[in-house]
């Protein structure tokens, strides 16, 4: 038994399941004009068999995974990466481009992988006025200003 | 620690970023004393974008004040809109391109905004030119001739428009309601797959504003009717539907809202300033250019006509079966 | 003869200098936006649209389209160099260039690319110039039926994109296809799928996507392990293609300039069908295809070749019809209309320099490129001598703009995160990726244009096998799909061993 596929295959079934029965809320349509739900419940289905398929042969391969998947994984970091990416898009439109960026990057340079402090913050800020510069006033991107108005 | 701030940021941006700092926002007395965002909620390049750069470019001279224009897409023109009514404060530096599916689109899904309710009517500007057409060697020469057969052959007559919900295939569904016709609506995706389809063979006719121009032009296409007020000037010869008999004028027009709650004087700031903006001949150039036409209304008319329009939009959607559950 | 003198004409109007000059900042900008994720050719052929309207319509047009194909040469950079692709014609890159960077090979990867991508684009205006009035007609010849087919084609061979379990390709194919069917219902505009969210509205975006399941999942991959040891063999291997790689790549490069040039012509994923295609086409012609996917040059020539054969493909509808094929296209659509200038059947007669001078102006954009970015490549491969400790913040921040940029929206933010996060446990779980970025660009392409046949044909799927075009497309998808499974049975177990061993 593969239990990584056990895991996910059981997801994919219900994503399938749940896919099809979004298609037949939609409807199917006719013939001469299928309606919105008639790719979306087939799909639906096929992602179901598709999935018991996966599901059977995880059931019967010999147990145990040749290499365990999380074998000196620091889930922990993958963790932190993406909080502090959220902490991102959370941040962006209320403190602006420069500030969050700056703030972000000095987190991302000191606590995944320990930095020294004038590497991390030199780097940020440098970081930060250069995409500024690039895409703000040559490129002329939109990007938020924040409280401050450095937009 | 501001001023220590900006000097930081002057000395690292080599003083590029000046401009961008703004003064902070200012009492009605001084509108505007900083620049104008001005949304639009269609991708840049297209009809509506162009028009709208060429008008912000027109307004600020009279405005004193830059307009910007900020590009945010989506949900058939409304996010913009919406967006701007939830968050925007009315203080008339944050207006917004008012499509016609902000009226109409509250009618089909459950929307964040009430279109009577969350905006302030500004200004109504411009409109599109609409028209249909079928393929040079087709037996009809006329849009009579097309009604005819059309009311002859239920079913026989497939049209391709832009999109299911727009304005092209709800009135060509009006028109058939009226007529007692039964045709068949094919929804293409946007204008650059009508042309073709129609070009083709695979339809029968098309319906879409003018990017069909060009093979009308070359002879390939032949233009049986248009859907302004009056005639057009590039096809003279080209009837409209309300001469025609159906009494519809059909032009998916747009105008400019600011969220509720503007002060009437910033508004009346804003709106005379646009009011010049439309008469600059850059704009006009543009429009011309664009197949699309003034349609002007102040601001008190257009808060009415807004009734109308999503009076207008309801009326349609369930004409349609379109409307939402519930 | 005619042909030639127009030519001629053509070249007389791109060599005037302001036109040499324009054409430069075109080809410069284009560059620049290709190699920066997110903001595509559109921002930016927007942003400068203002500035055109003082220039000649020659000028506006010759720097505009520059920005176009250059943004295409530009584009497979970041795909190779960090494995971010800035759209989705550029996702089959990341599957070969990215791996032949680990190994120290990106000079050979960013150089076939930019020489393919030269030849290709070169071959495209040439096939633009002889033959755009034919290829016209055949454009319109597709309807509804023949573009079913063609998307039937171009999913069939997801079967040469799987390395693994077919199950698996298959469900994250399907998944890709759910994906991409969410917003308003393209036929009825109902919304589906879309949680009242007005976000959801107009449908997930393919950028946030396909940055977030390659980009920020690779980075994710890498940080979960000690950074200690080097994501990248820090010693570089060349800088430009070796004899050997030329041998290997030159009928890939052919190849992948047919296909780029007829599949540009159509309306609607052109570049993108035309590279996974002819990614699969050479996988399935190499008499080593286990290389696929562990760094086969091939890989990377074929399709970077197509894409940039489908931007001169694309101006056809656009030049001969007064349609565009994308939003691009729509976008030089404007600019031409707001300098008077009406694309279209006519267009040829009455604007004659225009017209040739825009064609001769990418022969040259062309020859600028290579000149361009050859000498590029030496500092990008220096980019990977940084220390994968500073590099993978920057690579994130890279995403993070880029993926901002496109909407203006903190939404396609955190979709991209969120497919960071689906693109790591896809790669622990052992799931493909690349099957599910061409499935959410061509499903929705298939349930429209079935439904739209199934509309015009009154329910009859006969519509499907009387019309030429798309039963050729059926019958080339049924032999895609039938020939592998005969000598694929013995092959397979030679793949399968070699991947457990490396």
């Amino acid at each position: 038994m593969r239990r990584a596929d056990v895991a996910s295959s059981l997801f994919w079934m219900a994503l399938g399941g749940f896919v099809a029965w979004s298609g037949w809320d939609l409807e199917l349509g006719s013939v001469n004009d299928p309606g919105s739900g008639f790719l979306l419940f087939w799909v639906g289905l096929i992602v179901v068999g598709l999935s018991v398929g996966v599901l059977v042969s995880a059931l019967r391969a010999p147990a145990g995974p040749a290499r365990p998947i999380w074998a000196g994984a620091r889930w922990d970091k993958v963790a932190l990466v993406l909080v502090v990416l959220v902490a991102y898009g959370w941040a962006l439109p209320r403190l602006g481009f420069v500030l969050t960026t700056t703030v972000v990057l000095v987190f991302l340079f000191k606590v995944v992988e320990p930095q020294r402090w004038s590497v991390a913050i030199g780097g940020a800020v440098a970081s930060a006025l250069i995409a500024y510069l690039v895409f703000k006033v040559w490129l002329g991107a939109q990007l938020p200003a924040g409280f401050l108005e450095l937009g | 620690m501001d001023i220590s701030r900006r000097d930081v940021l002057k000395l690292g941006v080599g003083g590029l970023a000046a401009g961008a700092i703004r003064p902070r926002p200012a009492a009605a007395a001084e509108f505007p004393a900083k620049p104008v965002t001005l949304i639009c909620p269609w991708p840049p390049g297209g009809s509506t974008d162009v028009s709208m750069r060429a008008l912000a470019e027109a307004t600020s001279k009279h405005l004193g004040q830059p307009v910007v224009i900020e590009n945010k897409p989506g949900g058939s023109g409304t996010v913009g809109p919406a967006t701007m009514a939830a968050a925007a404060k009315p203080d008339g530096y944050t207006l917004s391109q008012i499509p016609i599916t902000v009226f109409r689109l509250p009618f089909m899904i459950k929307a964040t905004w009430d279109p009577m309710k969350d905006f302030t009517y500004i200004i109504h500007t411009t409109g599109y030119t609409f028209g249909v057409v079928v393929k040079a060697d087709a037996p009809w020469k006329t849009w009579k001739e097309f009604l005819a057969y059309a009311k002859a052959n239920p079913g026989k007559v497939r049209y391709a428009t832009p999109g299911a919900g727009t304005t092209l295939h709800i009135t060509m569904e009006q028109i058939a309601h009226q007529e007692g016709i039964k045709w068949t609506q094919v929804p293409m995706k946007g204008g650059a797959e009508t042309t073709p389809a129609v070009l083709g063979g695979h339809v029968e006719a098309t319906a879409d504003s003018t990017g069909w121009g060009p093979q009308v032009d070359a002879g390939n296409l032949r233009l049986l009717v248009t859907w302004g007020a009056a005639r057009t000037k590039r096809w003279p010869n080209v009837p409209t539907l309300k001469e025609s008999g159906q009494g519809i004028v059909s032009n998916s027009p747009f105008g400019f809202a600011g969220p509720k709650g503007m002060d009437p004087k910033v508004v009346k700031v804003l709106h005379d300033a646009f009011r010049k903006g439309i008469e600059e001949p850059v704009y006009l150039q543009t429009l011309q250019r664009l197949d699309m036409e003034p349609f002007y209304k102040n601001t008190a008319d257009y808060t009415a006509y807004a009734k109308e329009l999503a009076a207008e939009a309801k009326a349609q959607v369930e004409l349609l079966g379109l409307a939402k559950k519930s | 003869m005619e042909l030639l003198q127009q030519i001629g004409t053509g070249f007389a109007v791109a060599l005037q200098p302001t036109n040499l000059f324009y054409c430069f900042v075109g080809v410069f900008i284009g560059t620049l936006i290709g190699v920066l994720p997110g903001i595509g050719p559109v921002g930016a052929m927007s942003l400068l649209f203002p500035v055109t309207f003082k220039a000649t319509p020659e000028a506006a047009i010759i720097m505009l389209a520059g920005i176009y194909y250059g943004a295409m040469y530009g584009g497979s950079t970041t795909s190779i160099l960090v494995n971010i692709p800035g759209e989705a014609a550029s996702v089959v890159t990341c599957l070969d260039g990215y791996q032949m960077a680990r190994k120290g090979r990106a000079g050979p990867a960013l150089g076939m690319s930019a020489f393919g991508s030269f030849l290709g684009g070169t071959a495209s205006i040439v096939g633009l110039m002889l033959l755009a009035p034919p290829l016209s007609q055949f454009a319109i010849k597709f309807g509804p039926a023949e573009y079913f087919s063609l998307m039937v084609l171009g999913l069939s061979i997801l079967i040469y994109l799987a390395h693994g379990s077919m199950a698996k390709a298959l469900i994250t194919a399907a998944f890709g296809i759910v994906l991409g069917l969410i917003g308003l219902d393209s036929i009825n505009a109902r919304p589906r799928l879309t949680f009242d969210r007005l976000e959801l509205v107009d449908g997930v975006g393919l950028v946030p996507i396909v940055m977030g399941l390659f980009g920020v999942a690779e980075v994710l991959l890498n940080v979960e392990q000690a950074l200690k040891r080097e994501v990248f063999q820090t010693r570089i291997r060349g800088l430009l293609p070796s004899a050997r790689d030329w041998v290997e790549s030159r009928w890939p490069i052919v190849r992948g300039s047919v296909l780029g040039f007829f599949l540009g012509i159509l309306p609607g994923g052109g570049a993108v069908i035309s590279s996974f295609l002819s990614y699969a086409l050479e996988k399935r012609l190499s008499k080593h295809p286990e290389r696929f996917g562990h760094g086969a040059i091939e890989g990377v020539a074929g399709p970077e070749t197509a894409n940039n054969a489908a931007t001169g493909g694309a101006f056809i509808p656009l030049m001969t019809l007064g349609v565009p094929p994308n939003v691009i296209m729509a976008l030089l659509l404007g600019a031409f209309m707001v300098h008077g200038v009406q694309p279209g059947p006519l267009m040829m007669k009455q604007n004659p320099g225009l017209f040739w001078g825009v064609i001769a102006s990418m022969y040259i954009g062309n020859l600028m490129l290579l000149v361009l970015n050859l000498p590029l490549i030496g500092m990008w491969v220096q980019v990977l001598r940084v220390p994968y400790r500073i590099l993978f913040p920057l690579i994130l921040l890279f995403c993070l703009v880029g993926v901002y940029t496109v909407g203006n929206t903190v939404f396609d933010i955190y979709v991209m995160i969120l497919f960071g996060l689906v693109g790591y446990l896809m790669k622990k779980l052992e799931y493909e990726p690349a099957p599910l970025v061409l499935a959410f660009v061509l499903g929705p392409l298939l349930e429209n244009n079935l439904r739209k046949a199934m509309i015009l044909s009154q329910g009859s799927f006969a519509i499907f096998l009387t019309r030429p075009i798309s039963a050729v497309c059926l019958l080339v998808a049924l032999f895609l799909l039938v020939s592998p499974l005969v000598p694929r049975l013995g092959r397979k177990r030679e793949e399968l061993a070699v991947e457990e061993v490396s």
